[in-house]
């Protein structure tokens, strides 16, 4: 039972691991944010039913100290970004699938793969833990800028510890997709044969493996500068509290941005090609039709990831720096704009002409597309250095985000969990239910991000505990927390048709044949679900390019990529 | 079940699994200390003064830490080439020459840190020592990575020459590759940290 | 590997005198205290012959895949890009907003 289920080395058990962790995580998650919209529809006031719990050094009284507030930001995005988004969208679609999809046994380095999940799995223990230790969590963001990081408390110190931890499980699970991907491609499937959510996995795992050892040697750094005194982001002079710091001095604190951000662009590609990868699939199968523009789109992604390397410092345009470095970042990331605006317009493009079946993961993809758009086109004025200077680090910046990953990312993750359930369990998830999950989130998600832009494009400060109380210029849309708080709780409410769903179908849901989609791709052509350790009855071959839907002259509307599967009713 | 091309070469990417997975590890590896030479770069040109660093620290233990090292990296290609040619014993002697290099380095170098602690000079005295710490201690912790896993593999690792002798052979060329890559690191960060 | 093994071990000699050679001439160098930029150049120059020596004789780059090279060049490239753009970043600052004398 130990080496089955905890131990095991079997991708797929390693992506359902990551799966259901990541899930808990993506709640945790969410809860926090919950405690941080109630705060700010109504700052100072006692938190309802949970402010007891959350214990007097957080909050006397129920009311929410500045110092917990600030934990709860940091540590909603340190979670949902590093334990939840990631290990889910790569840790766990990327595992499951990604042997499935090119016809291989397994990962390459299966033994490999479980130690990445043990890594993350401890990562994730001790940013919990760091709730509990004096101090509390870190509190400094989730992008933990020195000097004021160098100097908090203990909590993060665990915030830096964790991160080792979870960086290094990303880089040994990058290692394993790369190679995997290159190396166990079944005879046949030749580079532009592959799905286009193996693509998307492959550069996600280049972007992992090459950025995030920025960010390890920041965390090296900053751990030094807490644990061994030293001043690699201290400044010489620097004053806190009314007395010059009593360190040796000559640091930078721009230097941590820079490692940072070195990293946090790539990121942030990290948490959205997955998804793209994942939309490009359910598309294409419910539209019946071959993706549009598929050799244009792999092109993107490598333009696209090459390019998310010499963005970074966008992020940093308040930083001070010389105009034309400022123009050059401004154009490199103008210029990125354009892949992503091509593989938006592709997978559009996919459902001119097709036969579009609706159904859960299809809702969640279609709607992926305009909730990806607005994301991305609110990011220009934050790409433009002079329009970023009244909008950077105010509530729009956050809405812009938000609307990428959570009515974006995160619906690309629910159309991925309804669309493979049917694989993993050989059971379909209850489609009423879906529904109502769906229209329930894409309702509520727009009801929070959208005023946020209003709050933003007024100057409203983001990660202000008091919502911005004390400042007159925020007075005029500060109401709107009260709407968006509702909103948030409503979004809370709606999760719960699909956790009802999640469980209940695990057992009860309609029974499903191996392909009840009618999908092409190869992960299909596996029994349901796929044989423990091999799982191909017989060795796949590909015989033709990933999306062959309605091809003239066939008898049936899909031309599975390795025939012979248990569902192939051409037979050939 | 057999992963595919562990010990076999894929034809059209001439590569096995263990082959590109390490040279994709140390691609990361690169980053790694790369980002840590850009913030020396940074640092540096940005401070009003910078220490003379030979009269810091010692080159010659330096120096000689450099021979070391790249002795050990020879006497690890040779350990895989004794392999080639079949010979275990000639394998393990060079191995365990590896080995002692690995330790011999790691002696000097806890020699040079106590020299430096002793003095009152530590990591939190000036942003110099503050990089030349960090940065060697890194290098010293990949090192001793490295040593556990060339101990292992001189040790009950050899098993795996009975039946497997070239899996054997390609493990000893793959660990190889992390150890020469711990040498051209430090290849950099002697004159970085020593001579410049 | 084309090559037999005992050509390739006379070749792994030949580095290790390049390499100690090499050794020598950096350290050699450093006696004669050039100023900053040329010794930087020189420096950073011998050591990535160094480097260049140890990985294409001992670590087999010289008849390695195409493959690894370009993921070695992708990663190359990036490095001088996180290098470059950070010191690029910080040596023009708007006045009052650097950290020290740049």
């Amino acid at each position: 039972m130990l080496r089955r289920y905890i131990f095991s080395t079997d991708h797929k058990v390693i992506g359902l691991q990551y799966g259901f962790t990541s899930l808990f995580f993506l709640l945790v998650g969410f809860v926090l944010v919950l405690i941080i919209r109630w705060q700010l529809a109504s700052p100072g006031e006692p938190i309802p039913f949970v402010g007891g719990l959350l214990g007097e050094q957080n909050a006397p009284g129920g009311i929410l100290l500045p110092e917990f507030y600030n934990q709860l930001g940091a540590m909603h995005g340190t979670i949902m970004v590093f334990l939840a988004i990631v290990p889910l969208a790569f840790g766990a679609f990327g595992n499951y699938l990604v042997p499935l999809q090119i016809g291989a046994p397994d990962m390459t380095f299966p033994r490999l793969n479980m130690v990445s999940y043990q890594l993350y799995f401890i990562g994730g223990v001790i940013m919990l833990a760091s709730f509990f230790v004096p101090g509390g969590a870190a509190n400094n963001g989730w992008t933990s800028y020195p000097p004021l990081s160098d100097l908090a408390p203990q909590g993060q110190t665990w915030w830096l510890a964790g991160m080792l931890f979870l960086i290094f499980s990303s880089l040994l699970g990058a290692v394993n997709f790369i190679t995997t991907i290159i190396q166990l491609r079944a005879p046949g499937l030749t580079w532009f044969r592959l799905p286009f959510f193996v693509w998307a996995q492959l550069i996600t795992a280049f972007l992992l493996l090459l950025a995030f050892p920025a960010l390890q040697a920041a965390a090296i750094l900053q751990g030094m500068d807490r644990i061994a005194g030293t001043s690699f982001f201290l400044p010489s002079g620097l004053v806190v509290s009314g007395r010059p710091l009593e360190v040796s001095g000559g640091g930078n604190a721009l230097l941590w941005q820079h490692l940072f951000w070195f990293l946090g662009h790539p990121e942030v590609y990290v948490l959205i090609l997955p998804a793209l990868g994942i939309i490009a699939e359910v598309i294409t199968n419910n539209t019946r039709k071959p993706l549009w523009g598929y050799r244009l789109m792999v092109y993107s992604l490598f333009v696209l990831g090459f390019l998310s390397f010499i963005v970074w410092a966008h992020h940093m345009f308040l930083t001070g720096m010389g105009t034309v470095i400022s123009a050059f970042f401004q154009a490199t990331t103008m210029i990125i704009s354009i892949p992503s605006v091509v593989i938006l317009s592709s997978l559009i493009l996919t459902l001119y002409g097709g036969s579009i079946r609706i159904n859960t993961p299809m809702l969640f993809a279609l709607a992926f597309l305009p909730m990806f758009g607005i994301g991305g086109l609110t990011g220009l004025p934050l790409g433009l250095a002079t329009t970023d200077i009244p909008l950077h680090d105010t509530n729009y910046v956050v809405a812009h985000f938000h609307y990428l990953v959570a009515p974006g990312t995160i619906f690309a993750m629910f159309a991925g969990i309804y669309y493979w359930f049917p694989k993993a369990t050989g059971r379909m998830m209850n489609e009423t239910l879906g529904r109502i999950h769906f229209v329930g989130s894409l309702v509520c998600m727009n009801l929070i991000f959208m005023p946020m832009f209003i709050q933003g494009l007024a100057g409203v400060n983001r990660r202000l505990w008091d919502a911005g109380q004390l400042y007159t210029h925020a007075a005029d849309t500060i109401y709107l927390n009260v709407p968006m708080a509702y909103a948030a709780f409503g979004l809370a409410f709606f999760q719960l048709f699909f956790v009802v769903n999640l469980f209940m179908s695990i057992r009860g849901g309609a029974v499903a044949s191996a392909n009840p989609w009618e999908a092409t791709t190869i992960e299909w052509a596996t029994p349901t679900p796929p044989k423990a350790h091999g799982n191909f009855d017989r060795p796949p071959r590909a015989v033709r390019d990933p999306y062959e839907y309605s091809v003239p002259g066939e008898a049936v509307d899909f031309s599975p990529q390795s025939p012979g599967a248990p569902d192939d009713r051409l037979g050939t | 079940m057999e992963i595919p091309y562990t010990t076999q070469i894929r034809p059209d990417t001439g590569l096995t699994n263990p082959k590109l997975g390490i040279w994709l590890f140390l691609a990361s590896e690169v980053m790694l200390f790369g980002s840590l030479f850009s913030a020396y770069a940074l640092l540096r040109m940005g401070a009003e003064t910078w220490p003379d660093q030979s009269a810091v620290l010692s080159v010659p233990l330096a120096a000689l830490n450099t021979l070391i090292l790249i002795a050990s990296s020879v006497t690890m290609v040779m350990a895989w080439a004794s392999l080639k040619d079949g010979s275990l014993p000639k394998y393990r002697r060079y191995m365990g020459l590896t080995i002692l290099g690995g330790a011999l380095f790691l002696v000097v170098k806890s020699f040079e840190y106590s020299e430096k602690f002793s003095h009152g000079l530590f990591p939190s005295t000036d942003i110099f020592l503050a990089l030349y710490f960090t940065l060697t201690g890194l290098h010293a912790i990949h090192v001793i990575a490295g040593m556990v896993v060339n101990a292992y593999l001189l040790g009950p690792g050899t098993r795996l020459w009975a039946h497997h002798r070239e899996q054997f052979t390609n493990r000893i060329e793959v660990a190889g590759l992390y150890w020469h890559f711990v040498d051209v690191v430090w290849i950099f960060l002697f004159p970085v940290l020593y001579l410049l | 590997m084309t090559d037999s093994v005992a050509v390739q071990v006379r070749s792994y000699l030949a580095v290790f005198g390049a390499l100690l050679v090499l050794t020598i001439a950096t350290v050699a160098v450093s006696y004669i205290h050039l100023p900053t930029t040329p010794a930087v150049a020189l420096g950073i120059t011998i050591a990535t012959a160094k480097a260049a020596l140890v990985a294409m004789f001992f670590m087999h780059l010289k008849h390695e895949r195409r493959l690894i090279y370009v993921s070695l060049i992708l990663t190359a490239v990036l490095f001088v890009a996180l290098i470059g753009l950070t010191l690029w970043s910080e040596a023009y600052h708007v006045p009052g907003t650097k950290f020290g004398p740049w």
